[in-house]
């Protein structure tokens, strides 16, 4: 059941990302609601459920996208797989964790895309544009990242609070 | 021991997402958004086609109005300026109407491509530019009006791009300034000059203009006008696509920046022509007459021909496509 409300929020984020977010942008980018949703499930549940999640939120949004498919989708389950691994070594958990992890992912998460892109050719994202855009994205993705940890803890039936500090589990 | 079995679970997941996405990549690569993988595209885009409408019927007339509410005393001394305009293009639409009748007359004695006879379609766009490395419209008409990919898209400035995907109730364009764009371009020549050709594309990183190179011994300068090239194979000849803005002497040639004549952030309608070139397979059979008159006749099949003036005119689905150049 917790699956399919997952599935139905990324459903749900994947149609928000791609018919409301372009009539939103910022200094003319958009944000990676997929990569959120993936890290959100990751540090929630675990590397396992963060890189599936982010696998299909991807490979949703890449049919929607013109560059190639599959390069969303290796791009937010590897973000999840990370935070959901790096989550068990946190200490603390401040309630501005989200929007930190959110930027360090859109920037990391930017990166690999952009390294990938490169490696199969896809012209469009070399350059010090690229880096530009992704780091604006990063911090569209860091205002938006407690919104979307808030909903992904409301599907799995978590504390919707972010976690108080000096707390050594974060599920 | 669990715990390692529970890494090792984890490690093998990992692998597995990330040769099935490696795979994905490498297949959209090699052969494009084909098969199962294209169908699911368009059914995806079919699916949100509605949602993207919905979306833009509320927020284009938010976006108004905000614009309206910060520029108001700009859009009132804008205003005067275009009411002049409009009294001053009134006058030259009466010239512009005569030389268009000469012009299509000309064209259809000679046997050529008239674009303004090419049936078109014209959509609402209702999106653009998805993610944030692409150069794209969505228009909210489809292949149930026709819409094919490789069809040319325009605005009543001149070019827009070329449709790169259909769906029931949607299209997608990728508009000239993308950097995976192109498009066989000339120039109009005149004044002792010929017409120059070159290869167009958009610049990297993506800019609002095109870039060209002409080969020596192109004579173009700075304000001269492109469009489309009769040479040109996937778009019509003759449709407008900018001015030129800069030149560089480079070896061998010159390094030209076009300036679009579309500005493709306001635009709120595209109109496709529902013309591709090759559409269907064309046999060409050449027959030269002892009043050294060479006819061409093009074979398609399900096209119906007529002869007018000696010409012959071809059609291909209400598109009129080819016909005869006398020699």
């Amino acid at each position: 059941m917790k699956t399919i409300r997952l599935l139905a929020l990324v459903g749900v984020l994947v149609v928000v990302q791609v018919a409301v977010f372009p009539h939103l942008r910022v200094l003319g980018v958009v944000p990676d609601l997929g990569l959120l949703v993936a890290l959100a499930v990751g540090y929630y549940e675990g590397p396992e459920a963060g890189a599936l999640i982010g696998f299909v939120a991807g490979l949703a949004y890449d049919l929607f996208l013109e560059t190639p498919l599959g390069l969303n989708a290796l791009t937010y389950a590897l973000i999840g797989y990370g935070i959901g691994v790096l989550q068990g070594g946190l200490l603390r958990a401040p309630r501005w964790l989200p929007s930190f992890l959110g930027a360090a992912a859109g920037l990391v998460g930017g990166l690999i895309f952009i390294a990938v892109a490169v490696l199969v050719g896809v012209d469009s994202v070399k350059g010090t544009h690229a880096v530009v855009t992704i780091s604006l994205a990063a911090v569209y993705d860091a205002v938006l990242a407690p919104f979307v940890f808030f909903l992904v803890a409301r599907v799995l039936g978590r504390e919707t609070r972010t976690r108080d500090a000096w707390s050594t589990n974060p599920g | 021991m669990v715990a390692a079995r529970r890494a090792s679970r984890r490690r093998y997941v990992l692998v597995i997402i990330v040769l099935t996405a490696l795979t994905l990549i490498t297949l959209d690569t090699r052969h494009g958004r084909t098969g199962v993988v294209g169908a699911l595209g368009r059914a995806a885009h079919t699916v949100v086609g509605p949602v993207e409408r919905a979306v833009d019927s509320v927020t284009s007339p938010i976006s108004d109005w905000w614009h309206g509410l910060v520029s108001a005393s700009h859009l009132r001394s804008e205003n005067r300026g275009l009411k002049e305009q409009i009294s001053q293009l009134q006058g030259k639409e009466h010239n512009a109407d005569i030389a268009i009748a000469e012009d299509g007359e000309l064209k259809r004695i000679l046997g050529l491509l008239n674009i303004l006879q090419v049936k078109s379609v014209t959509g609402t766009v209702v999106n653009s530019d998805l993610g944030n490395f692409d150069s794209t419209l969505e228009i909210d008409r489809g292949t149930e009006s026709g819409i094919r990919k490789n069809m040319t898209a325009v605005a009543p400035d001149g070019l827009v791009g070329q449709v790169i995907d259909a769906w029931h109730g949607g299209a997608k364009i990728r508009v000239l300034t993308d950097p995976l764009f192109k498009v066989g371009i000339t120039t109009l020549g005149g004044h002792g000059a010929l017409p120059a050709e070159a290869l167009a594309s958009g610049q990297q990183p993506p800019s609002s203009d095109l870039t060209a190179t002409f080969q020596a011994p192109a004579t173009v300068h700075v304000g001269d006008l492109v469009k489309t090239a009769p040479t040109s194979v996937m778009f019509p000849p003759g449709v407008p696509v900018g001015r030129i803005s800069n030149l560089t002497t480079e070896p061998g040639g010159l390094d030209a920046t076009i300036t679009p004549f579309v500005d493709i952030g306001s635009l709120q309608h595209v109109t496709v022509l529902l013309w591709v070139y090759g559409q269907t397979p064309v046999v060409y059979s050449t027959t030269t007459t002892s009043t050294t008159t060479t006819t061409t006749t093009t074979t398609v099949p399900g096209a119906t021909t007529t002869t007018v003036f000696g010409a012959t005119t071809t059609t291909i689905a209400g598109n009129t496509t080819t016909s005869v150049g006398h020699g």
